[in-house]
């Protein structure tokens, strides 16, 4: 959490007046980009009230279904005391000054978005609402107190008297915000707290007029594809356009950074002119060759390496020797694809003194540095506006298909929408990672859980990507050679450190009390591009973890959930125990029924924690997920409905990589290309119904976006040993 | 040449006859809600209505569907109020949004065939469309509060 949250006890008490964060709250954007008409008053970055008396939300979050659209707006309204519809919505540009405090990078990820928002924009609301009171009260020369602002107007309680925004934002430019200033109390919330229902941004996107990337469309805009390698390393020897350049509306046809650009005016007339392209590829003699199974043996060779200790308490080979129930167990997992279901694209308008980029990104700080760098521009003249985002799950971190529509619009001096198609976006991804474990643990004669070794075989992502973020979070103002140079060393340090984070968390910092724990991390890239997918290096982690705990509960006879509470006893690990039991007691974990599986699994991660129990089935040998309840623990819940949602979200996501479909590579090439070969879950497959049940405490607000997804996979494999007394150690399931 | 019966009103368009039916929407039209998600009729993104029925605009040719009578989502209603829309709105369905013209044009094909749609109906007639935000519960929610809305508008 950052410094601006408060400490928890002082979430809920009575009176909860905070520092206002002066500094933080007061600057505003460098550029215009978002202003809108008739603005007089910009108390902060985030609102401005315009002379026709709207009230303007700046959402500085990337809406991509999590819901921040709806959700940081009514956090603003309950300030404000508005109705949520009233605000009138604009996209943040990329500044600094909406820079995450999370990571020093203006960013929706990491399931941070409410967390990191939650006091920021409640203090930024509450001091415009102040200072617009302020001006009212001394208009009339009456008491502040006795002012109170309600919609668009002000009103003094003791006289019938009311002002508009018009007649209070002159006065109100002129107030110095106050130092500290008064939020509402929990127990007075209208809004938060309870379900927000309908979504803002339901009504464009039911009647098709919210506008996703792939919609963008401007004056002279061309439309391009780039033919990309189809093999990991290879590069472009020769390639001949001729039949290219005779076809209708093309308007050029040439080599960039990924490969080979076809412009033309639309992208119909580049469905049949990419057949006509001939590329001669130069194999890379490595990656040419990379196939599935020479990834998992070359990971299993190299688990007899030492690699990195992230963890080493006690002396687990000595502990092994005395275990009576061992088990010594290697998990596998593959390369996982995003599926947005709008793939990659981008727009971008490169001129001679500017740069305006339009698209589905999750980080227009990253894009706006990127740009920088390609064009020369200065930051103040290069300009991002993220639109509606058809899916992230942390594709759109990434700055690939960015890059590629600053370069072609650059060629080709005009705007440019680059557009991949279904192939491009499956096969040239920057995937989850593919890694190997091998778990080593046992428990002693008195049942106790004496010893755990795990080590994973596996690349890191920031080794591969860091460089981008790194340059983003420098100082504006350093010249791009020294960024370029501070960004490769960045990446160099994960690579040669082997730090990454994020390889192991949920992991390394185990939920279960052990006397002797040894967690290695053994580094090592075949060389498949990498990316952040949601809940990153928790999607394998807690499925490795959450079975083998589950296989040491079986060995030794013991209930699954009761094994895992006996162990739960850190301080630490409370509210891991709070949603396990939670969960048990809403499933009616112990009753059995006829030909049904139960497993049950708990996992924490980014703040939040998440149980599962679920039921499980055969229906002609293919797995069936009959029942799943959910206990989850995110803090104060600010949206109910939106919760609710994420958590739908991730276990219908998750049982995509569960059951469904994995990404396999095969003479350096990925061997999926379209939803037939890397199959997502239906409508006929998903559970009836998704039952979910929210801790209720006192902690502030947590992010939801990614810790539903964890736990589900050993909560359905926990649940498929059960029913068949197969172990799978491996994802997707497939049994037989 | 190519004429299509889009929305109530026919347009000329100068196409090859084998544009998909899909492009010719989006970006002859400028008719956006209807989305390209794989171009291989796999996800149901491109839903539209052809004589009343769910179709894949990605997988049809203009040249086939001349004359026939083309509905997309921008014509199901003039303002979001067809039950489908309306129930939607009131289950909160949509997440990112990107699939839902698709899932609605399927759900809004079915309640006009099927008054009283059983679970197997609804499945057959919405796995054609996939949803990577996962909002397949409230979907099916939303398609029996729509076909109970309409059915009670009627009598």
């Amino acid at each position: 959490m950052n410094e601006f949250v408060t400490d928890r006890r002082d979430f809920l008490k009575s009176s909860a007046i905070l520092t206002s964060g002066l500094i933080l709250s007061m600057r505003l954007p460098l550029s215009d980009f978002a202003l809108a008409a008739n603005t007089e008053f910009r108390p902060n970055a985030w609102l401005q009230f315009t002379l026709t008396g709207e009230i303007v939300f700046i959402l500085d979050k990337a809406e991509m279904g999590q819901g921040v659209f709806t959700t940081l707006a009514s956090i603003v309204a309950e300030e404000l005391g508005v109705e949520p519809h009233l605000l009138k919505i604009r996209k943040a540009p990329a500044d600094r000054v909406y820079i995450n405090p999370m990571n020093g990078i203006q960013i929706t990820g990491g399931s941070s978005s409410v967390a990191e928002s939650f006091d920021p924009l409640r203090r930024a609301a509450a001091t415009a609402r102040y200072l617009l009171e302020a001006a009212a009260a001394k208009k009339w020369g009456v008491s502040i107190e006795s002012c109170e602002m309600k919609e668009d107007r002000v009103f003094h309680r003791g006289s019938d008297r009311s002002l508009g925004f018009s007649a209070l934002v002159a006065i109100a430019t002129t107030l110095v915000p106050p130092a500290e200033v008064q939020l509402k109390k929990i127990q007075h919330y209208a809004l938060l707290g309870k379900p927000i229902i309908p979504r803002l941004d339901n009504h464009q996107k039911i009647t098709g007029m919210a506008q996703f990337g792939i919609d963008v469309s401007l004056p002279k805009m061309l439309t391009a594809i780039i033919v990309r390698a189809p093999a990991v390393g290879s590069t472009i020897d020769s390639f001949d356009a001729t039949e290219v350049l005779k076809m209708p509306g093309v308007k050029g046809a040439f080599r960039v950074s990924t490969g080979v650009a076809i412009v033309a005016e639309k992208y119909w007339q580049l469905i049949p002119a990419r057949e006509q392209l001939q590329v001669q590829w130069r194999k890379d003699p490595e990656g040419s060759t990379l196939s599935s199974q020479k990834i998992t043996d070359r990971f299993r060779k190299n688990l007899s390496k030492k690699g990195k200790s992230l963890r080493k308490e006690g002396d687990v080979e000595s502990a092994l020797k005395r275990c009576s129930v061992y088990i010594d167990a290697e998990y596998e997992l593959p390369y996982l694809a995003h599926a947005t279901m709008e793939p990659c694209n981008f727009t971008a308008d490169v001129r001679l003194d500017s740069c305006y980029l339009y698209g589905p990104t999750q980080s227009a700080g990253i894009a706006q540095q990127v740009a920088v760098e390609m064009t020369g521009l200065p930051f103040d003249k290069v300009f991002v506006e993220t639109t509606f985002l058809g899916g992230g799950f942390g594709r759109r971190l990434e700055q690939d298909y960015v890059k590629e529509a600053v370069e072609v619009s650059r060629l080709m001096k005009c705007p440019v929408k680059v557009m991949w198609s279904r192939e491009d976006d499956m096969k040239n991804s920057m995937y989850r990672p593919a890694n190997l474990h091998r778990l080593r643990g046992g428990l002693d004669s008195s049942g106790e859980l004496v010893a755990w070794s795990h080590q994973m075989v596996g690349p890191s992502i920031l080794s591969q990507v860091a460089s981008d973020y790194a340059k983003t979070s420098f100082p504006q103002w350093l010249p791009n050679w020294t960024k370029a140079v501070g960004g490769w060393a960045g990446k160099k340090s994960f690579a040669i450190q082997s730090n990454d984070p994020t390889a192991m968390e949920g992991a390394k910092n185990l939920a279960y009390s052990v006397p002797n724990l040894w967690v290695d991390y053994i580094q090592d890239d075949p060389g498949v591009p990498l990316g952040f997918w949601r809940s990153v290096g928790h999607s394998y982690t807690a499925f490795v973890v959450e079975s083998f705990v589950d296989e040491l509960a079986r060995k030794a006879n013991a209930d699954p959930f009761e094994f895992r509470c006996r162990f739960l006893t850190m301080k630490e690990t409370e509210r891991n125990l709070g949603v396990l039991k939670l969960v048990a007691e809403k499933a009616s974990w112990g009753s059995k029924k006829k030909d049904v599986g139960r497993g049950i699994a708990q996992h924490a991660s980014f703040g939040s924690y998440v149980a599962y129990a679920v039921d499980v089935t055969l229906v002609d040998d293919e797995i069936r997920l009959s029942r799943v309840v959910a206990a989850v623990d995110c803090g104060f819940v600010v949206n109910p409905d939106g919760a609710r949602a994420q958590i739908e979200s991730a276990v219908n996501f998750a049982l995509s990589s569960i059951l469904k479909g994995e990404i396999t590579l095969s003479e350096g090439e990925v061997e999926q290309s379209n939803f037939d070969t890397y199959e997502l879950l239906r409508f006929n497959e998903a559970p009836r119904e998704v039952e979910i049940h929210f801790v209720s405490n006192s902690h502030p607000p947590s992010g939801l976006g990614e810790p539903g997804v964890p736990p589900l996979a050993p909560a359905i494999s926990n649940a498929l040993f059960d029913l068949t007394g197969k172990r799978l150690r491996r994802l997707p399931l497939r049994l037989g | 040449m190519i004429f299509l019966h889009v929305n109530g009103k026919t347009v000329e368009l100068n196409v090859p006859d084998d544009t998909p039916l899909l492009w010719a929407l989006r970006e002859e039209l400028k008719l956006t809600g209807t989305k390209f998600g794989c171009g291989r009729g796999l996800c149901g993104a491109c839903t539209v209505h052809l004589e009343g029925k769910a179709a894949k605009s990605c997988v049809l040719d203009v040249r086939s569907v001349q004359g026939m009578k083309i509905t997309t989502i921008e014509g199901l209603s003039p303002d979001g109020s067809h039950p489908v829309q309306k129930a939607w709105n009131t289950l909160n369905v949509p997440q990112c949004g990107y699939c839902q013209c698709g899932q609605i044009m399927a759900a809004a094909a079915l309640i006009a065939q099927k008054k009283k749609p059983t679970e197997s109906d609804i499945e057959l007639a919405m796995s054609g469309n996939l949803c990577r935000c996962g909002t397949y519960q409230r979907i099916r929610k939303a398609v029996k509060l729509a076909a109970n809305n309409a059915r009670a508008a009627k009598s």
